[in-house]
């Protein structure tokens, strides 16, 4: 070992050697070289000049009182904006859906209806409105009917889904018939759910408004009527808590929801869950599997409910208007009837009684007739009157 | 496959062997020290040309000898020569045994073709003392002695080396020093291999047979001339080579897992599964129809577990004046496996005021695997003469399984539950059927120039890995139990069905010369130079559909929902979507890959100082391509880059028998294929995606080792390493702000990882004793951003990113503290008794890492033993018992110190094993 250290010509060049060497890799680098991403090439979009649409990239307006068809995806994107005049009516085939990353106005009236529809007109027959990553979303007095259809993974589409954070305004609108959810909302966007009407959406899963993960505003005076899951969930998330799922939900009128997803699943009239927090007040609940369910999971320290009327024709159902394990207690201002002949509403008209799931097209009147005990008992906070149709002329207009 | 078939049936009818009589002279030839038989010493009787060679038992045997005095000399390198002298006579037998001493000094530098049997552990000890860079090596020797039957068996009784499960939780990727899968690779005679997973590309290890094994070499620092794609170390799996003699080896074995004796084993029929899907079976824009989907593959039934075998047989012989060479080897084994699992979704009680974690939904699952596995080696070599020699190897492994698991998820948390034993309850049923392969041929050969100074080798390979999946389905129920405990009926949720197929192929090329001289009087030189280049291609082809309940019945009205499950044959569904994904599916991709290498290395001794080392350059070009998910998205991407790898080894021999060893390397670790790709896939709370922007991780490695080799095959060392890793690449939440609604799990750089730990082997024999063990300790550290929501937070010094993410530190994923291996040896030469007691223990385990801080679940700390005897049953026979997992030993993964996040159970399993040794 000694021998080792004492120097030699030829251990001085090797020292020699050793220090050039040392200083060769404290300088030698890896060079992270370069990474090329090919965007896809990004056309102007194509204005609408035609009413056959085969799909791509899509800006511009669709023309009042004119007839289109769809048979690609089309893609609004984020610079652009997609407009929609009054009674415009657009077929939507080959399970074609509008992926909106910029901005959508379907600009319906009450005298002329926008209206996105298919020709088979079946459940799951077209994709929907993907909005998750949309600017603005507004949809007024527009019927989509027989939306759904699968994405490229296999799984189904809502009919409207908005997952950014941006302003959502859905209006005097009427979904029939989604395969899935009718309204889904997976991000904190701001909406103004109003004065819809949300039939037989899912046919064997699926809600009539669903909120995820964070969104704030006002879900009001709907009428939800035989979905298969629930008909109104507030829902922040079990994995992702924050931001916090926070709504008022007032004045809807939900009826027969909850069965088409089997006994083990069934729906709720209003579900609030999994660390959301909503205001729930003057809706009207009646023959759902389950009324109002506040589960133990919910923001229960914030969760406000009350003056929400409980009805059943089905004896077994009226058991569950706060289901077993709910949170939710009954509330001293709220109208529970005891028996179908006792706090009666008083639809106009309601032969779907009792609940037939197998049922699509909603053949009841669920305006109420003068007398309806709902009326005057609702929270003044929100309206003096129990459910979506109200005397003041603010509720539903449908 | 066809091209092996060809080959062996060539070779086989080409072989023909003659008999002898007369005087007989044999023996056997040990070891003095260990007491080991040696293989393939050269012994030769009066003349040097009149000589054989050892063969796989130390045995030596002269045939027709006539009457007389006869010298018999052995020379075996690394042992000292030896000659006795004998008188035979007429028609009698002689025995003379030999024990060799072994050579203290080294084998010359300068002897480019020394011979030694690479199979014995005594070699593995002394190429370990003479490699330039820090190593381990397992023998053929120590192999079949061992319990395991498999590669990943074998090494995770190495030092320093631990075991990752694959998806179906057997372990089957090594992680070298707390460095996971994706930062080693494993090699087959010298050349990467490419992986038949579709998305990794780390090699199971598991379906590697061991008994096609002649040695496994670890390499723990990399000299230039090696890939440069091992941050942890590479594995190099040498396959049989032909040995100097003829020899036929048969072994057959028979075992069972205990799993079975307690219950019965699941399956279902296979005979109906659609090797393609109805989009690739069917002309384009066709649409799925109900009929189109087998039923019977659902159908699951029970039966008795038949027992575990396995067979195995290798032929080797010399011929054309020992000229030529060939080695056929084939292993199949034939196993039932079962398990018992149980796995827990967790997520926080409250995000607003703990991290506290809780279960949110438990699944019980229970699964059966019939496994078979097929190994095959052909090996041929050709020594054209002293200089040149050629070689072809072909390599073959097939696994095959089907496998059933019965899965039953409660949920804990959600609508539906009012208290303990109530709630919703889902059923999925999986069947699966796999067929994997890897394959690999190459012709290499070397030659010596300039007075043997110059030595020139080359390789051309052909690999080829993959994966087939066909038709995995997975049919859903549920049902609810009431808080009245009665229970609802079963209703039919939906069916998936997943046609899955990948495929990865590479050429290589690859070309060495090195010179080896004198410079100087104490002093040699060797030099070395070379490239390397591969090109690689690799797609993954999958297709779904969801069957789910039809919306209309027979005569055309609407259903009313969710109908009852009776069994699999009288369910009804419509396919909803009858297009299949197969066109868009984000987990189709291609990718090319080629990678071209440039080295020089120099390994110069002067007196006790070695020092090798040299820099390499490895240039990188990939190519992604994916389907198009939407207008707007990224689908394609080019990547390249170019490292320099600089190495530089030192090794100074304080004595004969021990050395002390410096080391720098720089290696890199590039990201897994799939996690390029500019995939998404959106989840309920998050984006799953991939990261075309991810950057390769590059380390500097530092190591410093001390070792005693005191003969035969003990040894002992210790040694400290220390590794700085740039961009290593992990899982994790990105969130585009608080507000932005769109999260996003995805592989990410993040930053710079700290792994620095200590090693101690030692193997000593006492007598016919031995002991010998391992120990590991690994700190790595790593800080990434985790959910935590500072208001609910105390803890002053954590780093915080927004109010709702803080940095954490950790280990790196895959990372153990503390690991030790115990074995006790016993061996009795004399009766050819063999017996070898081993203990694992593997501490607490980084196994998975949370999106929430103070949440990561770590596997806890394990001990194995397992029992395997060897006792030699005269000349030909070899009675062998192996006994793994005594203890009966669970995987138990925690989270927050309590909280039980997946227990895996699988049981001992017992095998007994026949070997023939012509």
């Amino acid at each position: 070992m000694k021998s080792f250290f004492m120097p030699t010509p030829k251990k001085i060049m090797l020292c020699v050697l050793a220090v050039c060497y040392g200083a060769f890799l404290l300088t030698s680098c890896s060079k992270q070289g370069s990474v090329h991403l090919i965007t896809p090439p990004q056309l102007p979009a194509n204005s609408i000049t035609s009413t056959q649409i085969k799909g791509g990239t899509l800006k511009g307006v669709m023309l009042s009182d004119s007839t289109y068809s769809v048979s690609g995806d089309v893609t609004v994107l984020p610079n652009d904006s997609l407009l929609i005049q009054p009674g415009a009516t657009i077929y939507v085939v080959n399970n074609s859906a509008f992926y909106v990353q910029g901005t959508i106005v379907s600009n319906g009236t009450k005298d002329k209806p926008v209206l996105f529809t298919s020709t088979a007109k079946k459940p799951g027959d077209w994709g929907g409105f993907q909005c998750d990553s949309a600017k603005a979303v507004t949809f007024k007095w527009t019927k989509i009917d027989w939306a759904g259809g699968p994405d490229s993974t296999g799984s189904p589409r809502q009919t409207i889904t908005v997952s950014s954070p941006v302003n959502v305004d859905i209006e005097d609108c009427w979904l029939l018939d989604g395969q899935d959810n009718g309204i889904g909302i997976m991000g904190p966007a701001k909406i103004n759910i109003l004065r819809n009407t949300i039939d037989g959406e899912g046919t064997t899963d699926g809600e009539g408004i669903d909120l995820h993960n964070g969104p704030t505003g006002a879900i009001a005076y709907n009428v939800i009527w035989g979905g298969a899951g629930s008909a109104i969930k507030v829902f922040t998330s079990t994995t992702l808590q924050i931001p916090q799922t926070n709504v008022d939900v007032y004045n809807n009128t939900v009826v027969d929801n909850g069965f088409r997803r089997g006994a083990a699943e069934p729906g709720r009239g209003i579900l609030v869950d999994a660390f959301a927090t909503a205001r729930v007040y003057n809706n009207l609940i009646v023959n759902n599997y389950d009324g109002l369910d506040i589960t133990p999971t919910a923001d229960t320290a914030t969760v406000k409910y009350g003056n929400n009327y409980f009805y059943a024709t089905v004896d077994s159902l009226r058991h569950n208007y706060y289901p077993a394990g709910s949170f939710g207690k009954p509330q001293p201002s709220d109208i529970i009837s005891s028996a179908s002949t006792v706090d009666d509403p008083m639809f106009v008209n309601y032969p779907t009684n009792p609940p037939n799931p197998s049922l699509r097209v909603n053949p009841d009147d669920l305006h109420l007739k003068p007398g309806s005990p709902a009326f005057g008992k609702g929270n003044s906070h929100y309206n003096n009157d129990i459910g979506a149709y109200t005397s003041d002329g603010k509720g539903n207009q449908h | 496959m066809e091209k092996t078939i060809i080959l062996i049936s060539f070779l086989v009818c080409g072989y023909f062997s003659t008999a002898a009589q007369g005087s007989v002279i044999k023996g056997s030839i040990y070891d003095k020290t260990s007491k080991d038989p040696v293989v393939g010493a050269y012994i030769y009787l009066d003349t040097v040309t009149n000589g054989e060679i050892s063969d796989q038992k130390g045995v030596y045997e002269f045939k027709n000898v006539s009457q007389g005095v006869h010298t018999i000399y052995v020379k075996y390198i690394g042992y000292l020569s030896q000659q006795k002298m004998t008188h035979v006579r007429g028609n009698s037998i002689v025995k003379i045994n030999f024990y060799l001493d072994e050579k203290t000094e080294e084998i010359s530098a300068v002897n480019v073709f020394g011979k030694l049997d690479a199979a014995s552990e005594v070699s593995s000890r002394i190429a370990e003392k003479n490699a330039g860079n820090i190593t381990n090596i397992i023998s053929a020797t120590a192999i079949e002695r061992s319990p395991d039957i498999n590669a990943a068996n074998v090494l995770k009784r190495l030092s320093g080396i631990t075991l990752e499960g694959n998806s179906s939780s057997d372990e089957a990727y090594a992680i070298i020093r707390g460095m996971g899968p994706r930062y080693n690779n494993v090699l087959i005679n010298g050349i990467q291999i490419p992986s038949p997973d579709e998305k990794l590309r780390s090699v199971p290890l598991n379906i590697i047979p061991s008994n096609l094994l002649q040695k496994i070499t670890v390499s723990k620092t990399l000299m230039p001339s090696m890939e440069g794609d091992a941050i942890g170390g590479t594995i190099d799996l040498s396959m049989r080579n032909a040995p100097d003699s003829f020899s036929v080896t048969a072994n057959a074995s028979i075992g069972y897992s205990q799993v079975f004796f307690h219950r019965r084993f699941i399956y279902f029929p296979t005979k109906d599964i659609q090797k393609e899907s109805p989009l690739q079976r069917n002309p384009p824009g066709y649409a799925a129809q109900p009929g189109d989907f087998s039923r019977s593959n659902l159908d699951f039934q029970t039966k008795q577990a038949l027992p575990n075998g396995t067979l195995g047989l290798t032929f080797s012989d010399r011929f054309f004046n020992k000229k030529a060479g060939i080695v056929i080897a084939d292993n199949m084994q034939n196993l039932y496996l079962g398990d018992k699992s149980q796995f827990a979704a967790v997520s926080l009680e409250n995000e607003f005021i703990s991290d506290q974690l809780r279960p949110i939904e438990i699944s019980n699952n229970v699964s059966s695997t019939h496994e078979l596995n097929n190994g095959l080696i052909a090996h041929l070599d050709y020594e054209l003469n002293d200089k040149n020699q050629f070689n072809i190897n072909n390599f073959f492994l097939y696994t095959y399984i089907a496998q059933a698991r019965l899965s039953t998820d409660t949920t804990l948390v959600g609508t539906g539950r009012t208290g303990p034993g109530t709630g919703q309850v889902f059923l999925n049923d999986r069947s699966l059927t796999q067929k994997q392969y890897i394959e690999n041929v190459e012709i290499s050969g070397r030659h010596l120039l300039l007075n043997d100074h110059l030595s020139l080798d080359w390789s051309g390979v052909w690999s080829e890995a993959g994966k087939h999946s066909p038709d995995r389905a997975t049919l859903t129920n549920d049902f609810l139990i009431n808080p009245d405990y009665s229970k609802t009926p079963v209703y039919f949720n939906s069916i998936e069905r997943i046609w899955q197929k990948n495929n990865d192929h590479d050429y290589t090329g690859r070309i060495n010369l090195s010179y080896r001289g004198k410079a100087g009087i104490n002093s040699t030189l060797e030099l070395k130079a070379g490239g390397l280049f591969r090109s690689k291609s690799r797609y993954n082809l999958q297709d779904l559909y969801t069957l789910r309940p039809p919306t209309t019945n027979s005569n055309g009205s609407n259903t009313s929902g969710k109908p009852v499950f009776t069994d699999i044959y009288h369910t009804q569904w419509s396919v909803f979507n009858s297009a299949g994904s197969g066109i868009y599916d984000p987990n189709n991709y291609r990718a090319t890959e080629q990678v071209s290498a440039t080295y020089i290395q120099g390994r110069w001794e002067i007196s006790n100082m070695e020092i090798s080392g040299g820099v390499r350059a490895e240039k990188t070009f990939q190519h992604f391509k994916t389907s198009k998910q939407s207008v707007t998205a990224l689908s394609e991407e080019y990547i390249n880059y170019l490292d320099v790898l600089p190495s530089i080894h030192f090794k100074y021999k304080l004595t004969r028998k021990t050395n002390l060893r410096l080391s720098y390397f720089k290696s890199i670790s590039r990201p897994n294929y799939y996690e390029l790709v500019p995939y998404t896939i959106r989840g309920l709370d998050y984006i799953e995606s991939g990261n075309p922007n991810l950057k390769h991780a590059v380390a500097n490695n530092f190591d410093f080792r001390y070792e005693i080799y005191p003969g035969g095959e003990q040894q002992f060392f210790a040694g400290v390493f220390y590794k700085i890793i740039q961009n290593p690449i992990e899982l994790g939440l990105v969130n585009e702000g608080l507000n932005s609604g769109q999260v996003y799990y995805t592989p990410e750089n993040y930053g710079t990882a700290h792994n620095y730990g200590l090693e101690l082997a030692f193997m000593k024999y006492f007598g016919n004793i031995g002991f010998e063990g391992n120990y590991t300790y690994t700190h790595s550290a790593i800080t990434t951003p985790k959910i935590l929501y500072y208001g609910a937070n105390h803890d002053h010094y954590l780093k915080q990113i927004d109010s709702l993410h803080v940095s954490e530190t950790r280990p790196l994923q895959g990372q153990s503290d503390n690991v030790v291996n115990l074995s006790l040896l016993y061996k009795n030469t004399a009766a050819h008794f063999y017996a070898q007691l081993s203990y694992q223990y593997i501490g607490e385990t980084l196994s998975q890492v949370s999106i929430y801080y103070n949440s990561d679940y770590y596997q806890q700390p394990v001990s194995y033993l397992s029992l395997s005897l060897q006792k030699e049953l005269g000349a030909h026979f070899t009675i062998q018992g192996k006994f793994n997992n005594l203890l009966n030993s669970s995987t138990i993964v925690k989270a927050q110190g309590a909280l039980i996040v997946s227990r895996y159970t699988y049981g001992p399993s017992y095998q007994l094993n026949l070997k023939y040794i012509f």
